[in-house]
Parts: structure tokens; sequence; C-alpha cells
């Protein structure tokens, strides 16, 4: 990748995926040229057209993720999915339970929700054991548990959740299980038939779409309180918010272009869904190996060849003499694009000792080559030299 | 002609792709109905009657508000 003259490469895709696939490029500049009207507003052939081509989108990733259309909301990111989920599900003195390893998208609207509705919230250790982490769950759940939050992978570790195992104790015990998909859409096998009830998801990461997309797909079974209320272009009479999905949760104007791209960026993913996992994880084992013999690197999740099943492609290291922030702004010295911190996810940091400076996050996608990998490594040996 | 009004946009895209599916002749435009705006989907197929539209759209599970 060329930018401004300099190589760089770019290897925060846990936060953003970047590039995105030309066709999806295509596509939002075909959108914001073509599709400028408001979809479902108006009956002019603009505004018609541009509702069909949101329908378009809205049915690939309902598609994608195993739901129908209807239950496939467009949101601006995943925070704001987990936020009509987590909030929508909230009453008088209800128990939310999540993990130790949650990013404060799902936190914060769980603290909100619970100091809001005179509630509370449980936390249960996620760990690489399957049995002992649904064991942890089970034991967080209370009699008036809304539901049970959690991960699809660690957003500092990749540590990923037995997604099935604890949708079917959810399900024993009649607890809605709302995945964070944050780091595992378009990554992970995730969809509706891991029996997870709402899963929330970011467009602009793993789903290759633009920023200012996200999405918030449900099977259905547990009604959602709206959050928001507003225009949605049906049922105009009523001063009530309309009772039926999408619409519910879809008031005001959407993002349109970015969701008509969004659409494309599935299809790419749809298109690669045995590769891109593996490809990643190959490179993460890649970085790890070769990390791992470099004096002055702290690594906190190897991932290997043996293990890597347990993570999403995500690894997070620290250089021995400099903070988070100052390692990750010396590999922007050499046009090596990492995030240092704590990555917005708190509990992680303190489950694994680095609340104090956060670590740097290596998080490769589809289009990084090994090539850059050992250049990245190349670099790390004469920072640490 | 028999004049279909649905509530959301997304219904009535499935509606149609459905009855198209059973090869009937339609199309979605923007309408007003008893709760307001909405949207309406025209079956203009000469051989369309109610019965088969309403026992089609009630398949797929959507409301089937005819006139």
């Amino acid at each position: 990748m060329v930018q401004s003259e300099q190589t760089v490469i770019y290897l925060d895709n846990a936060a953003t995926t970047f590039p995105k696939p030309r066709e999806v490029y295509r596509k939002w500049s075909d959108a914001m040229n073509v599709c400028g009207a408001n979809p479902g507003r108006s009956g002019h052939e603009f505004s018609m057209k541009t509702a069909e081509e949101v329908f378009k989108s809205r049915e690939i990733c309902a598609d994608y993720f195993g739901a129908n259309a209807e239950n496939t909301v467009f949101t601006l990111n995943c925070t704001h999915a987990l936020n009509f989920a987590i909030k929508g599900l909230a009453k008088d003195g209800c128990n939310f339970v999540t993990s130790d390893m949650e990013h404060n998208a799902v936190i914060r609207p769980v603290f909100a929700a619970s100091e809001k509705y005179g509630g509370s919230c449980t936390l249960f250790e996620l760990s690489a054991d399957t049995e002992q982490t649904v064991k942890n769950a089970e034991r967080a759940l209370k009699a008036d548990t809304a539901a049970l939050i959690c991960t699809a992978a660690s957003n500092v570790t990749g540590l990923r959740a037995p997604i099935e195992e604890l949708a079917e104790m959810c399900r024993k015990h009649g607890v809605c299980f709302i995945l964070d998909a944050a780091q595992g859409a378009g990554v992970l096998p995730i969809s509706l038939e891991t029996g997870a009830n709402i899963i929330c998801a970011a467009g602009h990461k793993g789903l290759y779409g633009p920023m200012g997309t996200g999405l918030m797909i449900s099977d259905g079974e547990f009604p959602l309180e709206t959050i928001i209320e507003g225009g949605t272009g049906s049922v105009s009479e009523s001063i009530l918010q309309p009772d039926f999905p999408p619409d519910r949760f879809e008031s005001g104007t959407i993002n349109t272009a970015g969701v008509v791209a969004l659409g494309e960026g599935v299809n790419f993913v749809k298109r690669r869904e045995d590769t891109i996992l593996s490809h990643e994880l190959m490179l993460c084992e890649r970085f790890c190996r070769a990390v791992s013999r470099i004096d002055g690197i702290i690594l906190y999740n190897k991932i290997t060849r043996q293990n890597s099943d347990k993570f999403a492609p995500v690894v997070s290291f620290n250089f021995e003499r400099y903070s988070s922030e100052e390692g990750a702004r010396r590999l922007s010295d050499f046009g090596i694009y990492m995030r240092g911190g704590l990555h917005c996810a708190p509990l992680a940091h303190k489950k694994i000792g680095t609340i104090n400076g956060g670590t740097i996050r290596f998080s490769p996608s589809v289009f990084t080559t090994a090539r850059e990998v050992d250049y990245v490594v190349t670099v790390l040996r004469r920072i640490c030299a | 002609m028999i004049t279909v009004y649905i509530k959301s946009f997304t219904a009535a895209q499935k509606a149609l792709r459905h009855l198209q599916k059973h090869g009937l002749r339609c199309a979605v435009e923007r309408g007003f109905g008893k709760a307001g705006c909405g949207f309406v989907l025209k079956v203009t197929d000469k051989n369309a009657n109610k019965a088969e539209v309403c026992a089609l759209l009630g398949s797929i599970g959507a409301d089937c508000d005819i006139p």
C-alpha cells in the first residue's frame, strides 16, 4: 500500500479494515451518485430505487447471518447495535451477565442500563477452557437475568468465546444471548445458526463495509423496546413507533451509501468464507513465531498452529522499554500502523495485567501479506536492538 | 388490478419477490393506507385473484390488507 509516497503497512484492522475491496469503493461511489434520494420516504423513482438498493443489501446481510430481512437492522456501528439490544431488554431490577473480556461497547451500556433501572451486572470469567467458561457463565445467571452478552472474540487477545455452548446454555435457561460480533463477523463462522438470539456487528471491520455502518441481527424471539424513536416513512399517522422491524429500529435517514456498499463487502467476504480466517491466522502464527524470539518484546497471546482454533486473528504485544503508545508511534515512523493503548477494553487489560500501559495490537486483514509481516518483524528487531 | 397495502418497504419487497416467483406481475409504490404513509403492492396480472394473493402473502407472514 502506498500513501503519500511512503509505503505503509496497515495492521489496525481490528479497529477498521483498510483498504476495502475495490468493489466496495465502486459501490459506495455509485450509491453516492445514484442513490441520492431518501430511501422509503417518497414515491418518486429516485427514492424508490434507493430503497430497492438498501433492500438488496439487507437481503445480502440477512442471508449471510441466516436471518430474515425484517430482523436485519442497519445501525451506525456495532456500539449502536449493542445499545439497541441491551437497553431494549432492560427493565426494572433486571440483571445482565457478561464476560470479563468485554469491550466498553458492552460494559458501558450494561452499567448505564443497570444504574437506570436499579439492576445489576454479573461478570463471568472467559477462558480457553470451553466447559469451564460455560460453567462460569451459568453460575453467574440470576432469576432476573435479562440477557447474557458475550464477545465472539476479545479485541485485545483474540481469545474466542464458545458461542454455541453459551447459546445452548442460555436457551436452557430462557435467557437472551446477545453476541458482540465486532471482532468476529466476517472472520469467524457467525450466524443465527450458532444459537445466538441477537448478533451485533460492525460493518466497517471484518465485513469490509464503510465506517458508519453496523448491523443488529435478531431471531425475533426477544422483543426489544426502542431507545430511539422518530420518522420511519411508515405508519406515519401514529404518534407511536412502528411495532415491526426493521422500521422499529431505523428511525431517521440511514447511511444509505454506506449500507449499500456494506452489502458489497459482505458479498466479498462470502466469496472468501473458507480462506479469510486461515490466511489471517497464518499471518498471526508467523508474527508470533518470529516475535517470540526477539529480546525486548513481550507477547501476550502467542498464536500457534496448535492453539489457533482458540483465537481470532489479533495479537497483543509490547516493547519492554516503551509504553504501548510510544511503541506504536515508533512503528508509525516506519510506516507501520498499529494501535496502542487499552483498545476500549479495560477489563481485558486488567485480566492480562496491562491496565496501566495497554498493549500494541497486531491485526491483519485479508489483504495483509506474509512479506509485510516479515518487514514488521525486521523493524521490531531494529527498534529492540 | 389488486392493490395490497403494506406497512414497510422491506415487507413490500419481500412480498413482491414472492409473488413474482409465483409468476404474478406486480410492482411496489409509495402509498397511503389506514395507518398513514406506507407502501402499496400493485398486482397487475390479469389472472391474479384476491384469495390467491392473500394466500401467497400469508405463506410468508406478510400482513395482507386488501381493500
